[in-house]
């Protein structure tokens, strides 16, 4: 079944993404903030399976940057030298969760041979590993933040359907404030009475409240319906008339018609806070340098000579798109399968 | 009289969006005594669902009692707070309702839905639980079909099999008195037959109490001791059986009876069918005289302006019409 396929397809992709994303140190050969003064600017490191001599090699392996001779900008390889790529090699320390640390990384090679698949920026730190670390932090603040809108817009979405009456009316009221206000340039305001340095970990968290607070207006809207609608039907009335309480009746009978509701939403939601994010980090408004995140890392990109000679530097913009475009499709998967819930 | 449940006047009022208030029960009489079989027969609109609704006290928002008593086993149903009524509600009085389609939840497995009412009201464990809901279905269930049934979601049972595990659920806390309303509205007429045959055991028991709402008169014949007609949310008649059926003393009983199809009738090729002339009152008007005064058939002057009230009591039958006074 092809459908299916597809599905399968999207849901491997998704979750090889976030657990890159989130096992970032793992999976990135360098530190985030790690320097290569000597090679800014370098060009993604090509892999080879040919060498010098036409040989050919079952394993790729890489050459080493050399700043051209002649005194022009740009990078030669030194093919005199080959390191192969080594899987699970030691290199940095990197925090897994809190307290725990490992020196384990997926890929690398043999010092002092450099391999940075993305290339490098103007202070020669490797680009990959940047958007690895950085794609954490954008992911989770949108997964988090839609997290919080969610959980708020579900508890007052089902307070507002269930009780209905005067609960009803306030908190549908206060939704339709919330609606009314734009939520990103709240977000600016917010911003804009803290200092301008903050830490990494406040940026993140101020986001997240921020969000949580503004954003639940519109699932609330959304959960209210169905419960409204569901609070209705012939079994939530069957079981009352059997004795049910109110929360035995709500828990059972009406919660698991949210569920997928709430899905589809966070899948709506999830990349409309990354671009929140990114738009704050881009702004120099959200987390701030050494620290990656999807928003400053497009900082680079307003440069004219960065677009025309680093192109390695807009790949996280299609990180970006790659994302967006896998969430946009989860929901319409998501969707469908409402649809078919539905009817 | 040793009842189980008395209805005494019973008065239910729907508050419309517009200002307009719908008198779905206009003073309500009638009670039902252990181990007996009332029989509630009316046209659609003549209250019988709301009765059934009133009953339990799973009244939409915009309804209101306004006057009338309840009693159940000794208590007054509309003195009880909404946590007494919920220990009674499924335990002592279950429901049976109108669309079992409708009323079993579409993603939960029957048997859940059969031992959520005992977790709701008995304190047994799971397996015990599980045990006793299997029981059950085994019971209204032909062959070895109830033990399968306990995993299936409704969507995979037929009307009928939804219709029986709907039963179980009422049946499961042994109540005293199950409130059936219209329990084979929703069903073709060989599963009507079937599911008519599980209340015919049911009833031979004698182990409950059933109100059995139908607009339907024939299947009233064997299925219940008693006969409560209504009309315009009033009991217009009620009495034995029998005597409803072969007697009827009330004009509207007496033509509704007249409009079912006697076996030969379908002899009689172009044989036009009886119906009673007009449309019952709106209900939001409230009359002063009687409520079928405008159809009536055998009317006099006083019934315009008076309302009979109860009259030719004998007895166990009452009637509300003046011609019997």
């Amino acid at each position: 079944m092809p459908n299916r396929l597809r599905t399968v397809i999207l849901i491997s992709f998704l979750a090889l993404l976030h657990l890159a994303l989130l096992f970032a140190g793992f999976f990135a050969p360098y530190d985030f903030a790690q320097q290569h003064r000597d090679l800014p600017f370098a060009p993604p490191t090509r892999l080879h399976l040919v060498d010098a001599a036409g040989t050919w090699h079952a394993w790729p392996f890489v050459h080493s940057l050399r700043a051209n001779v002649d005194g022009s900008d740009g990078y030669t390889e030194d093919v005199a030298q080959a390191y192969p790529l080594r899987l699970f090699v030691r290199g940095n320390a990197f925090q897994i969760v809190g307290p725990w640390t490992a020196h384990v990384h997926l890929f690398g090679v043999a010092s002092p041979g450099q391999i940075f698949l993305f290339g490098t920026d103007d202070f020669g730190r490797d680009e990959l590993s940047r958007m690895l670390f950085g794609g954490r932090i954008s992911l989770f603040a949108g997964i988090l933040g839609a997290t919080a809108a969610l959980s708020v817009g579900a508890f007052l979405g089902v307070l507002s359907g269930f009780y209905s009456g005067w609960t009803d009316a306030v908190i549908m009221r206060t939704s339709e404030l919330f609606l009314a206000l734009p939520w990103l340039y709240l977000l600016f305001a917010v911003r804009a009475i803290l200092p301008l340095r903050v830490k990494t970990t406040d940026a993140f968290l101020l986001f997240i409240v921020v969000v949580g607070l503004v954003a639940w207006a519109r699932p609330a809207r959304l959960v209210r319906g169905i419960v409204l609608s569901a609070r209705e039907r012939h079994f939530a009335l069957a079981a009352r008339a059997m004795g049910a309480s109110n929360f035995h009746v709500l828990r059972y009978h009406i919660l698991p018609e949210i569920y997928v509701l709430l899905l589809t939403t966070a899948a709506l939601l999830i990349p409309q806070f990354v671009l929140a994010e990114v738009t704050l980090s881009f702004l120099g408004l959200g987390v701030g340098e050494p620290i990656p995140t999807w928003g400053n890392l497009l900082i680079p990109m307003q440069k004219y000579s960065v677009l025309r000679s680093y192109w390695w530097l807009c790949l996280p913009a299609f990180a970006l798109v790659l994302l967006f475009l896998a969430y946009h499709w989860a929901s319409t998967t998501l969707q469908a399968a409402l649809g078919e819930v539905r009817s | 009289m040793n009842a189980l449940l008395i209805v005494d006047d019973l008065h239910v009022r729907f508050s419309g969006s517009h200002g307009g208030t719908v008198h779905a029960l206009n003073g309500v009489h009638l009670h039902v005594r252990a181990g007996e079989v009332l029989g509630i027969l009316g046209e659609s609109g003549s209250g019988k669902s709301t009765l059934a609704k009133s009953l339990l006290r799973i009244l939409p928002k915009n309804a209101e009692i306004s006057r009338g008593a309840m009693t159940f086993e000794g208590r007054n149903l509309l003195q009880l707070s909404e946590r007494e009524m919920n220990e009674l509600r499924g335990a002592r009085l279950a429901m049976i309702p109108q669309d079992p389609g409708l009323s079993l939840n579409p993603v939960m497995k029957v048997g859940d839905q059969i031992t959520e009412v005992l977790r709701a009201h008995c304190n047994s464990d799971a397996h015990r639980r599980r045990v006793h809901a299997e029981d059950i279905l085994q019971r209204l269930l032909p062959g070895n079909a109830g033990r399968s049934m306990y995993e299936a979601y409704p969507h995979q049972l037929s009307g009928g099999q939804q219709q029986r595990v709907v039963i179980a659920q009422a049946l499961a806390c042994e109540p005293t008195l199950i409130v059936a309303d219209e329990p084979t509205a929703a069903l073709d007429a060989a599963t009507e037959a079937e599911i008519l045959e599980v209340f015919r055991e049911l009833k031979a028991e004698r182990r409950r109490s059933f109100i059995l709402i139908t607009h339907d008169p024939t299947i009233l014949r064997e299925l219940t001791d008693r006969v409560a007609v209504m009309y315009a949310g009033r009991v217009v008649e009620q009495g034995p059986t029998q005597q409803i059926l072969t007697h009827p003393r009330h004009p509207y009983v007496k033509g509704l009876l007249a409009c079912l199809l006697p076996q030969d009738d379908l002899r009689i090729p172009g044989r036009k069918l009886r119906t009673i002339a007009g449309a019952p009152p709106d209900p939001r008007g409230t009359a002063s005289g009687c409520n079928f005064f405008p159809r009536c058939s055998e009317r006099i002057e006083r019934c315009e302006s008076a309302h009979p009230g109860t009259q030719g009591a004998r007895e166990d039958s009452q009637v509300e019409c003046f011609l019997y006074e």
